[in-house]
């Protein structure tokens, strides 16, 4: 087996690896709770279960992965992987900043980001396309359904500076 | 209320103008985001399931999400017959035919049977919920937890190995949804499991983040690293839709037998519209004297899987109404949707809720006629539809993500919850884990969880006296039968397979 094949068999056996460990964990955790008896079971009992279900099918799954005669994984090449985490980041964005910044001001960069980052050619249409998005999503939340979005911080301050 | 009154006053519910424009925008918005390939129904339920919650009556929000569920099956088969891209993965069949109809000059008349299929399909199917929901949800009544407990242990079994390539990963994910549903304070003696002390896990894990996230978010990151070209559509002129005396001909009983069909197997767990395009297409090629047309533009090969698709997914609607269970995640937003109202799908829905019944019921009618008047003539603005570039939409679609999920509790914790759904259901479908038994466990996990504790409080312990209920031993009579014939099918596969293979 070369390095690329051990690589993606090793990736492969992420998950299964992972389901396995949760289900120790979940035992371990669920005995913790009170188990009950048979005829009255208590809070503890079905975690248990579950718990040492993904213990046995994560096994099975291990063993199926193992036995596979070929790898089902699909590389994913450098510049596609850099691009989910950015996007994953820019998304980010959004629930850490929205207290700060408000949700117009955060809306539009975020949007206005991964209209870039999903190859959005040149300035103009990523900001059509971030201020279209910033007034829908103004007017049908926030006038039309009276969602409470955050104003932000910084708008506070702002209207703080103007007030004062 | 009898069937008759019933569906009286259904109509006179879904005939009020905001009900009406609800089933409009829905069947409407289902055209489209079928027609769109990636967006599914789910994304797009769960995206408007908070907004739902705006409305006066909560049968508008309800009429509005069946409509985007139905009407994702009428607009996937457009972008199957100009484009041979699917726009939903029961509109895969249509493609096979579909396109090659398209390819010969006849992608009007494949578009307007498809058309057509759908809208008898989609009455047949409603009028067979009609009849079974009422009865089924008679003789719901008198399930106690045991038998809700074989229910349960019947569906997930079908569910994980109709889901997936393998029943071990179907059987994983449901665990996993199991597990996410035992997050919380404990609903019988009030202890917290699994919180890790923190206050925002106490209240469980919603379910609305987990499939936005595992639906939405995982979609993005995938249409972002597909590096597919967008093809060029089949032209259609409003003249080139009528389909030939023939082609009506040969495409009428494809179309009832795929109506009766999908019906019936949307009633089982697990992605009836798809199955049921499979099993039809299959059929109709079986039953056909010109089976070497198949495959090459032959009509009955769009009319049967059309027809199918549309009609499972209104008998998907009758376990989740009459029973209270969803056997598909559009069902489980559903179910979501109505909990969120406070009104409990089940047996006591036609009790307390029988409004709420017939006003979906009749919505559908309507809905099913508004779907014909629109996917006809404006075929060729929906054909457009399909030509918007992921970078124009997927920007949008995630900030409407990341707004739906935070406008349900005005928590950001949610939004934490969903981008890590959505980051874990990326590589989740890479690795062909199925997603859809995660939402479904997650869904019915405190319901199977609490079957299961009083069915042995019941029992006192011995859960071998099931077998003496006669329908839980009915129904887990059923799974053994079923998981028998799934083992022995795979060994006799094996066997052949060796045969072969030392041959």
């Amino acid at each position: 087996m070369d390095t690329i094949n051990i690589r993606v068999r090793f990736k492969e056996i992420i998950f299964p690896a992972l389901f396995l460990i949760s289900g120790i964990l979940i035992v371990i955790t669920a005995k913790k709770y009170e188990i009950g008896s048979i005829t009255n079971p208590s809070a503890g009992l079905f975690p248990l279960i579950i718990g040492f279900c993904l213990i046995i099918l994560g096994l099975m799954d291990l063993r199926n992965i193992i036995y596979m005669s070929t790898s089902e994984a699909e590389v994913l090449d450098k510049d596609t992987v850099i691009k989910i985490i950015a996007v994953f980041l820019i998304l980010i964005v959004w629930p850490a900043f929205l207290g700060l910044l408000g949700y117009v001001l955060v809306t539009f960069i975020v949007t206005l980001i991964l209209a870039k980052l999903f190859s959005l050619g040149g300035w103009i249409k990523p900001v059509i396309l971030a201020f279209g998005t910033t007034v829908f999503i103004h007017l049908s939340f926030k006038e039309w359904f009276y969602l409470d979005l955050p104003d932000g911080q910084v708008i506070d301050w702002f209207k703080f500076l103007i007030g004062g | 209320m009898n069937g008759l009154e019933g569906i009286l006053n259904g109509f006179s519910q879904a005939l009020t103008l905001v009900n009406l424009i609800a089933c409009f925008v829905g069947v409407l918005l289902g055209t489209i985001i079928g027609v769109l390939p990636g967006l599914g129904p789910t994304a797009t339920m769960s995206l408007l399931l908070p907004i739902t919650l705006n409305f006066n009556e909560p049968v508008t929000g309800l009429i509005m999400l069946a409509g985007i569920w139905y009407g994702a099956q009428y607009g996937g088969s457009t972008t199957s017959i100009l484009v041979n891209i699917p726009g939903e993965a029961a509109s895969v069949m249509t493609c096979i035919d579909g396109n090659q109809m398209a390819k010969k000059g006849r992608a009007g008349a494949a578009l307007s049977i498809a058309a057509l299929a759908s809208f008898i399909a989609g009455t047949v199917g409603i009028i067979g919920l009609q009849f079974f929901a009422p009865p089924l949800a008679k003789a719901a009544l008198s399930f106690g937890p045991p038998e809700y407990l074989c229910l349960m242990i019947l569906a997930f079994t079908l569910l994980t190995n109709l889901t997936g390539s393998s029943p071990t990963k179907g059987l994983l994910m449901a665990f996993v949804g199991f597990f996410l549903g035992t997050i919380g304070t404990d609903s019988q003696t009030g202890m917290n499991r699994f919180t890790l002390g923190s206050a925002d896990l106490m209240g469980g894990i919603d379910f609305l983040p987990i499939a936005m996230g595992l639906f939405g978010i995982a979609e993005i990151i995938s249409v972002l690293i597909d590096k597919e070209s967008n093809q060029q559509l089949e032209k259609v002129r409003f003249k080139d839709l009528f389909p030939n005396k023939e082609e009506l001909k040969r495409s009428s009983k494809p179309m009832f037998r795929g109506s009766i069909l999908g019906f019936f197997i949307g009633l089982i767990p697990g992605p009836g519209p798809t199955i049921s395009t499979f099993i039809s297409y299959s059929l109709e090629k079986r039953l056909s004297k010109i089976k070497d047309q198949f495959g090459k533009g032959a009509v009955e090969g769009v009319a049967g899987p059309e027809a199918a698709n549309n009609s499972a997914v209104t008998g998907s609607l009758v376990p989740l109404l009459a029973l209270g269970i969803p056997f598909a995640p559009p069902a489980a937003l559903l179910l979501a949707g109505m909990r969120m109202q406070n009104i409990e799908a089940g047996p006591m829905l036609f009790q307390q809720f029988p409004n709420v019944f017939w006003g979906i019921v009749a919505s559908m009618y309507l809905g099913n006629i508004m779907l014909l008047i629109l996917n006809l003539p404006l075929v060729g603005f929906f054909a457009k539809i399909a030509s918007i570039k992921p970078m124009f939409l997927m920007p949008v679609v995630s900030i409407l993500c990341l707004i739906g999920v935070y406008s349900v509790r005005n928590n950001i914790f949610d939004i934490w919850i969903m981008l890590l759904a959505g980051i874990i259901g990326f590589f989740l479908r890479r690795k062909n884990y199925p997603v859809a038994p995660l939402i479904l466990a997650l869904v019915l996990g405190p319901t199977t969880e609490s079957a299961f504790r009083n069915s042995l409080t019941i029992l006192n312990g011995n859960l071998s006296s099931l077998f003496e209920r006669p329908i839980a031993a009915v129904l887990l009579a059923v799974t053994i039968i079923y998981l028998i014939a799934t083992v022995g099918r795979k060994y006799i596969k094996l066997k052949k397979l060796n045969t072969a293979v030392s041959k």
